[in-house]
Protein backbone atom coordinates (compact mmCIF):
# COMPACT_ATOMS: atom_id res chain seq x y z
CA UNK A 1 0.00 0.00 0.00
CA UNK A 2 2.45 2.40 1.16
CA UNK A 3 4.98 2.28 -1.74
CA UNK A 4 6.10 5.51 -3.25
CA UNK A 5 5.26 6.75 -6.45
CA UNK A 6 6.45 6.10 -9.55
CA UNK A 7 6.10 8.66 -11.77
CA UNK A 8 8.71 9.75 -14.53
CA UNK A 9 8.95 13.31 -15.03
CA UNK A 10 7.77 16.62 -13.59
CA UNK A 11 9.27 17.71 -9.95
CA UNK A 12 8.67 15.06 -7.40
CA UNK A 13 8.28 16.18 -3.71
CA UNK A 14 9.22 13.76 -1.00
CA UNK A 15 6.59 14.17 1.69
CA UNK A 16 7.43 12.74 5.46
CA UNK A 17 4.35 11.83 7.86
CA UNK A 18 4.28 11.61 11.49
CA UNK A 19 6.38 8.46 12.31
CA UNK A 20 9.29 9.31 9.51
CA UNK A 21 8.15 7.50 6.91
CA UNK A 22 9.32 8.89 3.52
CA UNK A 23 6.96 8.96 0.45
CA UNK A 24 7.85 10.56 -3.20
CA UNK A 25 5.18 12.14 -5.17
CA UNK A 26 4.90 13.94 -8.04
CA UNK A 27 3.89 17.43 -7.68
CA UNK A 28 0.47 16.76 -10.02
CA UNK A 29 -0.13 14.05 -7.48
CA UNK A 30 0.53 16.46 -4.83
CA UNK A 31 -1.72 19.19 -5.75
CA UNK A 32 -5.07 17.10 -5.19
CA UNK A 33 -4.11 18.06 -1.28
CA UNK A 34 -5.17 21.64 -1.55
CA UNK A 35 -3.28 21.98 1.43
CA UNK A 36 -0.18 21.64 -0.57
CA UNK A 37 -1.55 23.38 -3.51
CA UNK A 38 -0.61 26.81 -3.37
CA UNK A 39 3.05 26.21 -1.65
CA UNK A 40 3.27 23.77 -4.65
CA UNK A 41 2.21 26.61 -7.16
CA UNK A 42 5.00 29.00 -5.62
CA UNK A 43 7.73 26.96 -6.08
CA UNK A 44 7.04 27.74 -9.86
CA UNK A 45 9.55 26.30 -12.27
CA UNK A 46 12.14 24.83 -10.07
CA UNK A 47 12.67 21.60 -10.84
CA UNK A 48 13.14 19.66 -7.68
CA UNK A 49 12.08 20.79 -3.70
CA UNK A 50 15.11 18.95 -1.92
CA UNK A 51 13.60 19.72 1.68
CA UNK A 52 11.06 17.15 3.00
CA UNK A 53 7.21 18.31 3.63
CA UNK A 54 6.64 17.16 7.08
CA UNK A 55 3.20 16.04 7.93
CA UNK A 56 3.10 15.31 11.39
CA UNK A 57 -0.58 14.82 11.66
CA UNK A 58 -0.91 11.79 9.43
CA UNK A 59 0.68 8.66 9.78
CA UNK A 60 2.72 6.62 7.77
CA UNK A 61 0.52 4.33 6.26
CA UNK A 62 -2.64 6.77 6.05
CA UNK A 63 -0.41 9.00 3.82
CA UNK A 64 0.05 6.40 1.82
CA UNK A 65 -3.51 5.41 0.98
CA UNK A 66 -3.90 8.92 0.37
CA UNK A 67 -1.25 8.92 -1.89
CA UNK A 68 -2.75 6.25 -3.72
CA UNK A 69 -6.34 8.25 -3.77
CA UNK A 70 -4.83 11.18 -5.11
CA UNK A 71 -2.91 9.06 -7.94
CA UNK A 72 -5.95 7.69 -9.09
CA UNK A 73 -7.76 11.14 -9.53
CA UNK A 74 -4.57 12.41 -11.21
CA UNK A 75 -4.45 9.68 -13.49
CA UNK A 76 -8.50 9.93 -14.07
CA UNK A 77 -8.37 13.34 -14.22
CA UNK A 78 -11.70 13.30 -12.80
CA UNK A 79 -11.82 15.95 -10.07
CA UNK A 80 -8.63 17.72 -11.18
CA UNK A 81 -8.41 20.70 -13.15
CA UNK A 82 -5.28 19.76 -14.39
CA UNK A 83 -4.17 17.72 -17.69
CA UNK A 84 -3.70 14.30 -16.86
CA UNK A 85 0.20 12.95 -16.75
CA UNK A 86 1.46 11.87 -19.92
CA UNK A 87 3.30 8.94 -18.39
CA UNK A 88 1.05 5.94 -16.90
CA UNK A 89 1.07 5.28 -13.57
CA UNK A 90 1.75 1.82 -11.66
CA UNK A 91 -1.32 1.78 -9.37
CA UNK A 92 -2.44 -1.32 -7.46
CA UNK A 93 -5.50 -1.35 -9.34
CA UNK A 94 -5.75 -1.44 -12.82
CA UNK A 95 -7.37 2.16 -13.48
CA UNK A 96 -10.88 2.13 -14.72
CA UNK A 97 -12.27 4.43 -16.59
CA UNK A 98 -13.99 6.99 -14.24
CA UNK A 99 -18.26 7.66 -15.33
CA UNK A 100 -19.16 11.03 -13.67
CA UNK A 101 -23.02 10.76 -12.59
CA UNK A 102 -24.73 12.90 -15.35
CA UNK A 103 -26.24 16.27 -13.18
CA UNK A 104 -28.46 18.64 -15.21
CA UNK A 105 -26.76 22.07 -15.06
CA UNK A 106 -29.40 24.54 -13.99
CA UNK A 107 -32.97 22.67 -13.16
CA UNK A 108 -31.44 20.03 -10.83
CA UNK A 109 -31.80 21.21 -7.41
CA UNK A 110 -28.45 21.00 -5.56
CA UNK A 111 -29.74 21.58 -1.89
CA UNK A 112 -29.59 19.58 0.15
CA UNK A 113 -26.35 18.36 -1.03
CA UNK A 114 -25.99 16.37 -3.70
CA UNK A 115 -25.64 12.82 -3.25
CA UNK A 116 -22.27 11.70 -3.31
CA UNK A 117 -21.83 8.57 -5.68
CA UNK A 118 -18.80 6.60 -5.42
CA UNK A 119 -16.91 5.15 -8.21
CA UNK A 120 -16.17 1.50 -8.43
CA UNK A 121 -12.15 2.13 -7.57
CA UNK A 122 -13.86 4.62 -5.05
CA UNK A 123 -16.34 2.26 -3.03
CA UNK A 124 -12.90 -0.53 -2.91
CA UNK A 125 -11.25 2.00 -1.75
CA UNK A 126 -13.46 2.62 0.95
CA UNK A 127 -14.23 -1.34 1.50
CA UNK A 128 -10.01 -1.50 1.81
CA UNK A 129 -9.79 1.48 4.62
CA UNK A 130 -12.73 1.01 6.98
CA UNK A 131 -11.03 -0.07 9.60
CA UNK A 132 -9.25 3.46 9.92
CA UNK A 133 -12.03 5.59 8.41
CA UNK A 134 -11.38 8.03 11.57
CA UNK A 135 -7.44 8.42 10.68
CA UNK A 136 -8.86 8.88 7.01
CA UNK A 137 -10.97 11.16 7.46
CA UNK A 138 -8.82 13.38 9.74
CA UNK A 139 -6.32 13.32 7.34
CA UNK A 140 -8.52 14.49 4.42
CA UNK A 141 -9.48 16.66 6.73
CA UNK A 142 -5.70 17.84 7.56
CA UNK A 143 -4.66 17.54 3.94
CA UNK A 144 -7.90 19.26 2.63
CA UNK A 145 -9.37 16.52 0.23
CA UNK A 146 -12.51 17.56 -0.68
CA UNK A 147 -14.43 14.72 -1.83
CA UNK A 148 -12.81 12.13 -0.10
CA UNK A 149 -14.50 14.19 2.99
CA UNK A 150 -17.82 14.36 1.32
CA UNK A 151 -17.39 10.58 0.58
CA UNK A 152 -16.33 9.36 3.94
CA UNK A 153 -18.69 11.73 5.65
CA UNK A 154 -21.48 9.88 3.76
CA UNK A 155 -20.13 6.67 4.60
CA UNK A 156 -20.49 7.58 8.36
CA UNK A 157 -23.28 8.95 8.22
CA UNK A 158 -24.33 5.81 6.77
CA UNK A 159 -23.80 4.15 9.85
CA UNK A 160 -26.04 6.69 11.88
CA UNK A 161 -28.95 6.35 8.63
CA UNK A 162 -32.20 4.07 10.14
CA UNK A 163 -31.10 3.20 13.29
CA UNK A 164 -33.41 4.15 16.53
CA UNK A 165 -31.17 5.61 19.63
CA UNK A 166 -30.56 2.65 21.12
CA UNK A 167 -28.86 1.48 18.23
CA UNK A 168 -26.42 4.61 17.33
CA UNK A 169 -25.52 4.40 21.40
CA UNK A 170 -24.05 0.54 20.47
CA UNK A 171 -22.98 1.21 17.59
CA UNK A 172 -20.72 4.33 18.73
CA UNK A 173 -19.78 3.32 22.57
CA UNK A 174 -22.18 6.32 23.65
CA UNK A 175 -22.96 5.47 27.03
CA UNK A 176 -26.52 5.56 28.30
CA UNK A 177 -27.42 8.88 29.91
CA UNK A 178 -28.35 8.39 33.47
CA UNK B 1 18.23 -19.89 -33.91
CA UNK B 2 15.80 -20.30 -31.36
CA UNK B 3 12.96 -19.46 -34.38
CA UNK B 4 13.80 -22.55 -35.55
CA UNK B 5 14.61 -23.95 -32.51
CA UNK B 6 12.28 -27.21 -31.54
CA UNK B 7 12.17 -26.14 -27.96
CA UNK B 8 10.47 -22.83 -28.81
CA UNK B 9 8.51 -22.57 -31.90
CA UNK B 10 8.31 -18.88 -31.59
CA UNK B 11 7.14 -18.41 -35.42
CA UNK B 12 4.78 -21.34 -35.48
CA UNK B 13 1.92 -20.24 -33.20
CA UNK B 14 -0.40 -23.35 -33.33
CA UNK B 15 2.83 -25.41 -32.39
CA UNK B 16 3.91 -23.03 -29.66
CA UNK B 17 0.11 -23.33 -28.04
CA UNK B 18 0.40 -27.02 -28.59
CA UNK B 19 3.83 -27.24 -26.89
CA UNK B 20 3.12 -24.85 -24.09
CA UNK B 21 0.07 -27.24 -23.41
CA UNK B 22 1.83 -30.15 -23.26
CA UNK B 23 4.74 -28.73 -20.72
CA UNK B 24 1.84 -27.02 -18.22
CA UNK B 25 0.24 -30.76 -18.21
CA UNK B 26 3.75 -31.79 -17.55
CA UNK B 27 4.48 -29.68 -14.74
CA UNK B 28 0.96 -30.22 -13.22
CA UNK B 29 1.86 -33.67 -13.38
CA UNK B 30 5.04 -33.12 -11.61
CA UNK B 31 3.72 -30.98 -9.31
CA UNK B 32 1.14 -32.76 -7.82
CA UNK B 33 3.64 -35.27 -7.27
CA UNK B 34 6.46 -32.76 -5.46
CA UNK B 35 6.56 -32.96 -1.40
CA UNK B 36 4.81 -29.57 -0.32
CA UNK B 37 8.56 -28.27 0.27
CA UNK B 38 9.74 -28.73 -3.04
CA UNK B 39 6.84 -27.00 -4.31
CA UNK B 40 7.38 -24.11 -1.71
CA UNK B 41 11.14 -23.62 -3.38
CA UNK B 42 9.21 -23.90 -6.87
CA UNK B 43 6.85 -21.20 -5.89
CA UNK B 44 10.00 -19.02 -4.17
CA UNK B 45 12.06 -19.57 -6.94
CA UNK B 46 9.01 -18.18 -9.23
CA UNK B 47 7.97 -15.47 -7.61
CA UNK B 48 11.75 -13.94 -6.52
CA UNK B 49 11.66 -13.57 -10.46
CA UNK B 50 8.21 -11.92 -11.28
CA UNK B 51 8.67 -8.40 -12.33
CA UNK B 52 6.63 -5.34 -10.82
CA UNK B 53 4.22 -5.90 -13.60
CA UNK B 54 3.62 -9.74 -12.81
CA UNK B 55 3.36 -9.07 -8.83
CA UNK B 56 0.53 -6.42 -9.52
CA UNK B 57 -1.34 -9.08 -11.57
CA UNK B 58 -1.31 -11.48 -9.18
CA UNK B 59 -2.22 -8.73 -6.89
CA UNK B 60 -5.25 -8.02 -8.49
CA UNK B 61 -6.00 -11.61 -8.38
CA UNK B 62 -5.28 -12.63 -4.84
CA UNK B 63 -7.34 -9.75 -3.69
CA UNK B 64 -11.13 -10.24 -4.39
CA UNK B 65 -9.83 -14.13 -2.55
CA UNK B 66 -8.29 -12.79 0.65
CA UNK B 67 -11.10 -13.11 3.24
CA UNK B 68 -12.19 -9.26 4.83
CA UNK B 69 -13.52 -9.52 8.18
CA UNK B 70 -17.08 -8.53 8.69
CA UNK B 71 -17.74 -4.47 8.54
CA UNK B 72 -17.03 -3.63 12.69
CA UNK B 73 -20.32 -2.88 14.03
CA UNK B 74 -19.42 -1.14 16.87
CA UNK B 75 -17.43 1.80 16.40
CA UNK B 76 -15.64 4.69 18.53
CA UNK B 77 -18.06 7.56 19.36
CA UNK B 78 -17.10 10.34 16.49
CA UNK B 79 -18.00 13.11 18.23
CA UNK B 80 -15.26 12.73 20.83
CA UNK B 81 -12.56 11.83 17.94
CA UNK B 82 -13.66 14.66 15.50
CA UNK B 83 -13.59 18.19 15.76
CA UNK B 84 -17.43 20.20 16.49
CA UNK B 85 -17.15 20.98 12.81
CA UNK B 86 -16.51 17.56 11.13
CA UNK B 87 -19.17 15.98 13.64
CA UNK B 88 -21.64 18.25 12.26
CA UNK B 89 -20.65 17.91 8.61
CA UNK B 90 -21.21 14.48 9.10
CA UNK B 91 -24.53 14.65 10.47
CA UNK B 92 -25.54 16.89 7.86
CA UNK B 93 -25.62 14.10 5.55
CA UNK B 94 -28.66 12.63 7.45
CA UNK B 95 -32.01 12.97 6.61
CA UNK B 96 -34.85 14.90 9.05
CA UNK B 97 -35.79 11.66 10.77
CA UNK B 98 -32.51 10.73 11.69
CA UNK B 99 -31.72 13.47 13.21
CA UNK B 100 -34.30 13.77 15.62
CA UNK B 101 -33.36 10.30 16.37
CA UNK B 102 -29.43 11.39 16.84
CA UNK B 103 -31.01 14.01 19.57
CA UNK B 104 -31.95 11.42 21.82
CA UNK B 105 -28.49 9.66 21.92
CA UNK B 106 -26.86 11.62 24.53
CA UNK B 107 -26.86 15.66 25.13
CA UNK B 108 -23.98 16.49 23.54
CA UNK B 109 -25.35 14.50 20.16
CA UNK B 110 -28.27 16.22 20.96
CA UNK B 111 -26.64 19.51 21.03
CA UNK B 112 -25.04 18.83 17.38
CA UNK B 113 -27.87 17.65 15.96
CA UNK B 114 -30.09 20.36 16.93
CA UNK B 115 -27.92 23.17 15.36
CA UNK B 116 -29.69 25.51 13.59
CA UNK B 117 -27.31 24.96 10.09
CA UNK B 118 -28.10 21.59 10.46
CA UNK B 119 -32.18 22.55 9.86
CA UNK B 120 -32.11 25.72 8.64
CA UNK B 121 -31.25 24.71 4.62
CA UNK B 122 -33.46 21.93 5.27
CA UNK B 123 -36.59 24.76 5.75
CA UNK B 124 -35.09 26.60 3.69
CA UNK B 125 -35.84 23.97 0.89
CA UNK B 126 -39.27 24.43 0.98
CA UNK B 127 -38.90 28.38 1.99
CA UNK B 128 -40.46 27.63 5.23
CA UNK B 129 -39.37 30.88 6.39
CA UNK B 130 -39.15 31.99 10.04
CA UNK B 131 -42.41 34.40 10.48
CA UNK B 132 -40.08 36.03 12.90
CA UNK B 133 -37.19 37.88 13.24
CA UNK B 134 -34.06 35.73 14.01
CA UNK B 135 -32.08 37.21 17.00
CA UNK B 136 -29.92 36.24 19.73
CA UNK B 137 -32.99 35.86 21.88
CA UNK B 138 -34.68 33.01 19.72
CA UNK B 139 -33.57 29.78 21.28
CA UNK B 140 -30.92 27.67 19.49
CA UNK B 141 -33.05 25.38 18.00
CA UNK B 142 -35.62 27.34 16.19
CA UNK B 143 -35.17 26.14 12.98
CA UNK B 144 -35.82 22.46 14.37
CA UNK B 145 -38.95 23.46 15.89
CA UNK B 146 -39.75 25.06 13.06
CA UNK B 147 -39.44 22.38 10.45
CA UNK B 148 -41.24 19.79 12.62
CA UNK B 149 -44.15 22.72 13.25
CA UNK B 150 -43.91 22.61 9.62
CA UNK B 151 -44.24 19.49 9.04
CA UNK B 152 -46.84 18.31 11.26
CA UNK B 153 -48.92 21.12 10.29
CA UNK B 154 -49.04 20.30 6.55
CA UNK B 155 -50.20 16.92 7.48
CA UNK B 156 -53.00 18.44 9.84
CA UNK B 157 -54.01 20.62 6.83
CA UNK B 158 -54.39 17.72 4.25
CA UNK B 159 -58.16 16.11 5.23
CA UNK B 160 -59.62 19.23 4.14
CA UNK B 161 -59.00 18.20 0.68
CA UNK B 162 -59.31 14.63 0.54
CA UNK B 163 -60.35 12.97 3.75
CA UNK B 164 -57.90 10.40 4.90
CA UNK B 165 -58.43 7.51 7.43
CA UNK B 166 -55.74 8.98 9.25
CA UNK B 167 -58.11 11.49 10.78
CA UNK B 168 -59.83 8.30 12.97
CA UNK B 169 -56.11 6.53 13.56
CA UNK B 170 -56.24 6.52 17.85
CA UNK B 171 -53.03 8.20 18.35
CA UNK B 172 -53.28 11.56 17.92
CA UNK B 173 -51.41 14.27 15.98
CA UNK B 174 -48.16 14.77 17.95
CA UNK B 175 -47.65 18.05 19.13
CA UNK B 176 -45.13 20.72 17.33
CA UNK B 177 -43.24 21.08 20.43
CA UNK B 178 -42.16 17.47 20.79
CA UNK B 179 -39.94 15.88 18.69
CA UNK B 180 -40.59 13.01 15.85
CA UNK B 181 -41.58 10.32 17.69
CA UNK B 182 -39.80 6.67 17.22
CA UNK B 183 -40.76 3.58 18.24
CA UNK B 184 -40.18 2.64 21.96
CA UNK B 185 -41.85 -0.42 23.65
CA UNK B 186 -45.57 -0.88 23.80
CA UNK B 187 -47.66 -3.50 25.25
CA UNK B 188 -48.74 -6.10 22.73
CA UNK B 189 -52.44 -5.22 22.29
CA UNK B 190 -51.44 -1.91 21.42
CA UNK B 191 -48.68 -2.72 18.86
CA UNK B 192 -51.17 -5.73 17.05
CA UNK B 193 -53.82 -2.88 16.74
CA UNK B 194 -50.89 -0.72 14.87
CA UNK B 195 -50.31 -3.34 12.94
CA UNK B 196 -53.23 -4.13 12.26
CA UNK B 197 -53.73 -0.62 11.09
CA UNK B 198 -50.13 -0.78 9.05
CA UNK B 199 -51.74 -3.56 6.83
CA UNK B 200 -54.75 -1.59 6.31
CA UNK B 201 -52.80 1.30 5.13
CA UNK B 202 -50.65 -1.08 3.08
CA UNK B 203 -53.50 -2.32 1.12
CA UNK B 204 -55.34 1.25 0.19
CA UNK B 205 -52.89 3.50 -1.41
CA UNK B 206 -53.46 6.31 1.20
CA UNK B 207 -50.61 8.42 2.20
CA UNK B 208 -49.24 7.76 5.47
CA UNK B 209 -48.63 11.32 7.38
CA UNK B 210 -44.57 11.91 7.49
CA UNK B 211 -43.75 10.86 10.61
CA UNK B 212 -44.64 7.63 10.56
CA UNK B 213 -43.55 6.71 7.31
CA UNK B 214 -43.13 3.11 6.35
CA UNK B 215 -39.67 3.58 4.87
CA UNK B 216 -36.91 2.90 7.28
CA UNK B 217 -34.66 4.29 5.53
CA UNK B 218 -36.57 7.27 5.36
CA UNK B 219 -34.69 10.30 2.44
CA UNK B 220 -35.57 13.77 2.03
CA UNK B 221 -38.44 15.31 0.99
CA UNK B 222 -38.43 16.27 -2.84
CA UNK B 223 -40.83 18.40 -4.44
CA UNK B 224 -41.72 15.65 -6.84
CA UNK B 225 -43.21 13.45 -3.95
CA UNK B 226 -47.29 12.98 -4.23
CA UNK B 227 -47.64 15.01 -0.96
CA UNK B 228 -45.96 17.74 -2.06
CA UNK B 229 -47.54 17.74 -5.31
CA UNK B 230 -51.30 16.91 -4.07
CA UNK B 231 -50.22 20.30 -1.61
CA UNK B 232 -49.26 22.16 -4.10
CA UNK B 233 -52.36 20.91 -6.43
CA UNK B 234 -54.54 21.78 -3.67
CA UNK B 235 -52.65 25.43 -3.02
CA UNK B 236 -53.18 26.08 -6.85
CA UNK B 237 -57.01 25.70 -6.53
CA UNK B 238 -57.23 27.61 -3.06
CA UNK B 239 -55.27 30.66 -5.09
CA UNK B 240 -57.70 30.49 -7.80
CA UNK B 241 -60.58 30.73 -5.52
CA UNK B 242 -59.24 33.35 -3.63
CA UNK B 243 -58.15 35.22 -6.86
CA UNK B 244 -61.97 35.39 -7.71
CA UNK B 245 -62.73 36.52 -4.34
CA UNK B 246 -60.05 39.04 -4.94
CA UNK B 247 -59.09 37.90 -1.35
CA UNK B 248 -55.94 36.17 -0.50
CA UNK B 249 -56.11 34.75 2.80
CA UNK B 250 -54.76 31.19 2.79
CA UNK B 251 -51.16 32.03 2.10
CA UNK B 252 -50.71 35.72 3.94
CA UNK B 253 -51.75 34.59 7.17
CA UNK B 254 -48.72 33.87 8.66
CA UNK B 255 -47.10 37.19 7.41
CA UNK B 256 -50.19 38.80 8.39
CA UNK B 257 -49.35 38.38 12.22
CA UNK B 258 -46.87 41.27 12.31
CA UNK B 259 -49.67 43.66 10.97
CA UNK B 260 -51.07 43.95 14.30
CA UNK B 261 -48.37 46.05 15.28
CA UNK B 262 -49.72 49.20 14.07
CA UNK B 263 -46.95 51.54 15.65
CA UNK B 264 -44.33 50.49 12.40
CA UNK B 265 -45.28 52.46 9.69
CA UNK B 266 -44.09 49.74 7.19
CA UNK B 267 -45.49 49.26 4.33
CA UNK B 268 -46.61 45.40 5.43
CA UNK B 269 -50.11 46.48 4.43
CA UNK B 270 -49.30 47.13 0.98
CA UNK B 271 -47.20 44.36 0.56
CA UNK B 272 -49.57 42.04 1.05
CA UNK B 273 -52.38 43.26 -1.16
CA UNK B 274 -49.53 43.58 -3.61
CA UNK B 275 -48.12 39.63 -3.35
CA UNK B 276 -51.13 38.42 -2.85
CA UNK B 277 -52.33 39.18 -6.40
CA UNK B 278 -49.07 38.01 -8.15
CA UNK B 279 -49.16 34.41 -7.02
CA UNK B 280 -47.90 31.78 -9.99
CA UNK B 281 -48.13 28.29 -8.48
CA UNK B 282 -46.12 25.44 -10.18
CA UNK B 283 -42.61 27.17 -10.61
CA UNK B 284 -39.77 26.62 -8.37
CA UNK B 285 -37.20 28.40 -6.40
CA UNK B 286 -34.42 26.42 -6.74
CA UNK B 287 -33.49 28.44 -10.37
CA UNK B 288 -33.12 31.18 -8.21
CA UNK B 289 -31.07 29.54 -4.99
CA UNK B 290 -27.46 28.88 -6.41
CA UNK B 291 -26.46 26.23 -5.69
CA UNK B 292 -23.03 27.08 -4.54
CA UNK B 293 -24.40 29.52 -2.87
CA UNK B 294 -26.60 26.67 -0.69
CA UNK B 295 -23.88 24.56 -0.53
CA UNK B 296 -21.97 27.08 1.78
CA UNK B 297 -25.43 27.94 3.46
CA UNK B 298 -25.81 24.17 4.41
CA UNK B 299 -22.38 24.69 6.85
CA UNK B 300 -23.83 27.92 8.46
CA UNK B 301 -21.35 30.29 6.82
CA UNK B 302 -23.35 33.85 7.92
CA UNK B 303 -20.94 35.56 4.81
CA UNK B 304 -22.71 33.34 2.46
CA UNK B 305 -26.25 34.24 4.10
CA UNK B 306 -25.57 37.93 3.35
CA UNK B 307 -24.29 36.90 -0.05
CA UNK B 308 -27.42 35.09 -0.45
CA UNK B 309 -29.36 37.70 0.54
CA UNK B 310 -27.96 40.41 -1.43
CA UNK B 311 -28.20 38.55 -4.61
CA UNK B 312 -31.80 38.49 -3.82
CA UNK B 313 -32.28 42.13 -3.44
CA UNK B 314 -30.51 43.06 -6.16
CA UNK B 315 -29.73 40.55 -8.46
CA UNK B 316 -27.66 41.59 -11.59
CA UNK B 317 -29.54 40.25 -14.79
CA UNK B 318 -33.37 39.63 -13.23
CA UNK B 319 -35.57 42.52 -13.91
CA UNK B 320 -38.67 43.53 -11.59
CA UNK B 321 -40.44 40.96 -13.43
CA UNK B 322 -38.97 38.08 -12.49
CA UNK B 323 -38.39 38.83 -9.08
CA UNK B 324 -42.32 39.29 -8.83
CA UNK B 325 -42.70 35.74 -9.98
CA UNK B 326 -39.82 34.53 -7.70
CA UNK B 327 -41.77 36.33 -5.11
CA UNK B 328 -45.26 34.57 -5.96
CA UNK B 329 -42.81 31.17 -6.26
CA UNK B 330 -41.73 31.39 -2.94
CA UNK B 331 -45.51 32.08 -1.30
CA UNK B 332 -46.82 29.56 -3.62
CA UNK B 333 -44.58 26.61 -2.26
CA UNK B 334 -44.44 28.56 1.13
CA UNK B 335 -46.62 25.95 3.52
CA UNK B 336 -48.16 28.27 5.81
CA UNK B 337 -51.69 28.28 5.82
CA UNK B 338 -52.04 29.96 9.42
CA UNK B 339 -49.37 30.73 11.57
CA UNK B 340 -48.74 27.60 13.20
CA UNK B 341 -49.61 26.35 16.54
CA UNK B 342 -45.90 26.98 17.84
CA UNK B 343 -45.56 30.40 17.91
CA UNK B 344 -48.99 30.95 19.59
CA UNK B 345 -48.43 28.67 22.36
CA UNK B 346 -44.83 30.61 22.51
CA UNK B 347 -46.11 33.71 22.36
CA UNK B 348 -43.20 34.47 20.12
CA UNK B 349 -46.18 37.38 18.46
CA UNK B 350 -45.16 39.25 21.27
CA UNK B 351 -41.62 39.10 21.14
CA UNK B 352 -41.47 40.06 17.78
CA UNK B 353 -43.38 43.17 18.97
CA UNK B 354 -41.10 43.82 21.44
CA UNK B 355 -38.24 43.57 19.37
CA UNK B 356 -39.44 45.70 17.03
CA UNK B 357 -40.00 48.01 19.59
CA UNK B 358 -36.05 47.77 20.12
CA UNK B 359 -34.87 48.26 16.80
CA UNK B 360 -37.14 51.11 16.40
CA UNK B 361 -34.94 52.87 19.15
CA UNK B 362 -31.87 51.92 17.47
CA UNK B 363 -32.79 52.45 13.96
CA UNK B 364 -29.46 53.18 11.99
CA UNK B 365 -28.16 49.69 13.42
CA UNK B 366 -29.84 47.63 11.01
CA UNK B 367 -29.08 43.61 10.61
CA UNK B 368 -28.83 42.86 7.80
CA UNK B 369 -29.29 39.35 8.09
CA UNK B 370 -32.53 39.18 9.55
CA UNK B 371 -34.86 36.36 8.11
CA UNK B 372 -37.64 38.84 8.21
CA UNK B 373 -35.32 41.84 6.34
CA UNK B 374 -35.20 38.24 3.97
CA UNK B 375 -38.83 38.78 3.54
CA UNK B 376 -39.88 41.84 3.73
CA UNK B 377 -37.00 43.36 2.21
CA UNK B 378 -37.52 42.57 -1.57
CA UNK B 379 -40.76 43.42 -1.34
CA UNK B 380 -40.45 46.95 0.18
CA UNK B 381 -37.92 47.59 -2.38
CA UNK B 382 -38.97 46.33 -5.66
CA UNK B 383 -42.51 44.67 -5.44
CA UNK B 384 -44.71 48.53 -3.84
CA UNK B 385 -43.92 50.15 -7.46
CA UNK B 386 -45.15 47.31 -9.32
CA UNK B 387 -48.78 47.08 -10.51
CA UNK B 388 -50.45 44.07 -11.08
CA UNK B 389 -50.78 44.45 -14.51
CA UNK B 390 -47.45 44.82 -14.69
CA UNK B 391 -46.95 41.06 -13.41
CA UNK B 392 -49.66 39.75 -15.38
Amino acid sequence: MASPAKVTGGGKLILISGDGERHEVSRETAKIFRALETMIESLGDKEELVEPIPLPNVSGSVLGRMIAWSEHHVTTCSFSAEAPPSSPINSEVPVQPVVRPKVPKRRQPQFPPPDVVPTAWEKDFLERNREDLYDLLLAANYLDVKRLMDLLCARVADLIKGKDPAKIRKTFHVPEPS
Amino acid sequence: MTEKSAWTPICNKILNDKLFKERMALLSKWYSAWTDEQRWELVQFVLLKLSDKDLHYIYSLLDPLIPRPPLPEVREDFTRVFPRSISLKILSYLDARSLCRAAQVSWYWRYLSEQNMLWKPKCLRYSWFLPIPSTQSNPLTIWKRHYVTCVSHMTWRLPQVDPLPIASSPSPPPSPCTEVPTPVNKSNASSKKRIRLRKNFRGSSIMQPIWRHPNRFPKELRSSDTFMSSLTKRRHLNLHQSKASNVSTVINEPLNKPKSDSNHGNSLDNDEKDSGTCHRPFVDIDALLKPELLEKLRLGDPKEETILVSTIRHPEKEDKRELAATLSRVQAVSPFPSLPPYYQERNLHEDYEREKSLEDNKMDIKDEKTEDDFIRGWRDDDFNTDSESDIY
